[in-house]
């Protein structure tokens, strides 16, 4: 493989995000990504938003509240199903 | 920096967890309602991500502890109470949505990229002065991502959600939704895909 064009560039970025490229392939796509700057601007986006969307559940799993009705909920099923 | 060393002989004061479990384990009184107040807030935050419904959300929370205060003797503590706790709610929470009314596969081709026949985009991008990333963490900016994701397709959203968002193995995630692994693959590309489409309007602007 020598010259990938934008389309199967696209088609990578799971795999390359993840890793799961060998070595030619990869090189074959970082090599595009050098020539191609709207994908190099695509992928860099692309990368934002997943990065993005952690960031902004982590932040929801840090901060969320839990209610004081369903603590008891629970705790009275808890007790029901013993 | 130092930092107090944790004496090797006190199993509480080096795992928190270990405590709990113990405690768990031998039926103390208090120690249910702890490990629910300690860990409720995030799986509740987990089950309203995948269900989208504030009841469904709370019963599968609910569903979660039951499970795990029934299966806590076979909890063999080798991984995290909360990672394990986790993976109970995610399992309840797929399981309610498996039983849910199926709906429709809805299409998102209209928010994926599009390519002229010589395989380029059609499309030029543009990130602007600032990184996209740096852009993305501004609160606002935050917020739209997350209504984004809550504009995703359900099939897709959930895969996104899962791998992106709960850090599941693709293979798991696969025997979860009784897919295979390069179904999985392709939902979460074409989700993130959409994402960024839908993101796009909020790149390149100027950061105020």
């Amino acid at each position: 493989m020598t010259k990938l064009t934008c389309q199967a560039c696209a088609d990578f970025l799971v795999d390359y995000l993840n890793g799961d490229i060998g070595d030619e392939v990869r090189a074959t796509f970082e090599t595009h990504l050098d020539r191609c700057r709207n994908c190099r601007a695509y992928l860099e986006q692309y990368a934002a938003v997943i990065k993005a969307g952690q960031h902004v559940c982590e932040r929801e799993n840090a901060t969320a509240a839990f209610p004081e009705e369903l603590v008891r909920a629970i705790l009275e099923a808890r007790k029901s199903d013993a | 920096m130092s930092s107090t060393p944790v004496p090797e002989s006190d199993p509480a004061a080096a795992s928190p967890d270990a405590a709990l479990l113990a405690a768990l384990r031998s039926g103390a009184p208090d120690a249910f309602e702890q490990l629910v107040r300690s860990h409720g807030g995030r799986l509740l935050a987990v089950t309203r991500r995948l269900l989208g419904n504030e009841e469904d959300a709370r019963d599968a929370v609910q569903e979660a502890f039951l499970n795990a205060y029934r299966g806590i003797q076979r909890f063999e503590g080798g991984s995290l109470l909360s990672t394990w706790l986790h993976r109970i709610a995610v399992n309840v929470a797929l399981m309610k949505l498996r039983t849910r009314r199926r709906k429709p596969e809805e299409s998102l081709d209209h928010l994926l990229p599009a390519f002229r026949e010589d395989g380029h985009f059609v499309e030029r991008f543009d990130s602007g002065s600032e990184p996209a990333d740096r852009q993305l963490l501004r609160d606002q900016e935050q917020r739209a991502v997350r209504a984004a994701i809550n504009e995703l397709p359900e099939h897709y959203r959930t895969v996104l959600l899962l791998r992106d968002i709960e850090g599941i193995e693709s293979a798991a995630v696969a025997e979860q939704l009784g897919i295979t692994t390069n179904a999985v693959k392709l939902r979460l590309h074409r989700a993130r895909q959409a994402l960024r489409t839908l993101v796009a309007p909020r790149l390149g602007r100027t950061a105020s």
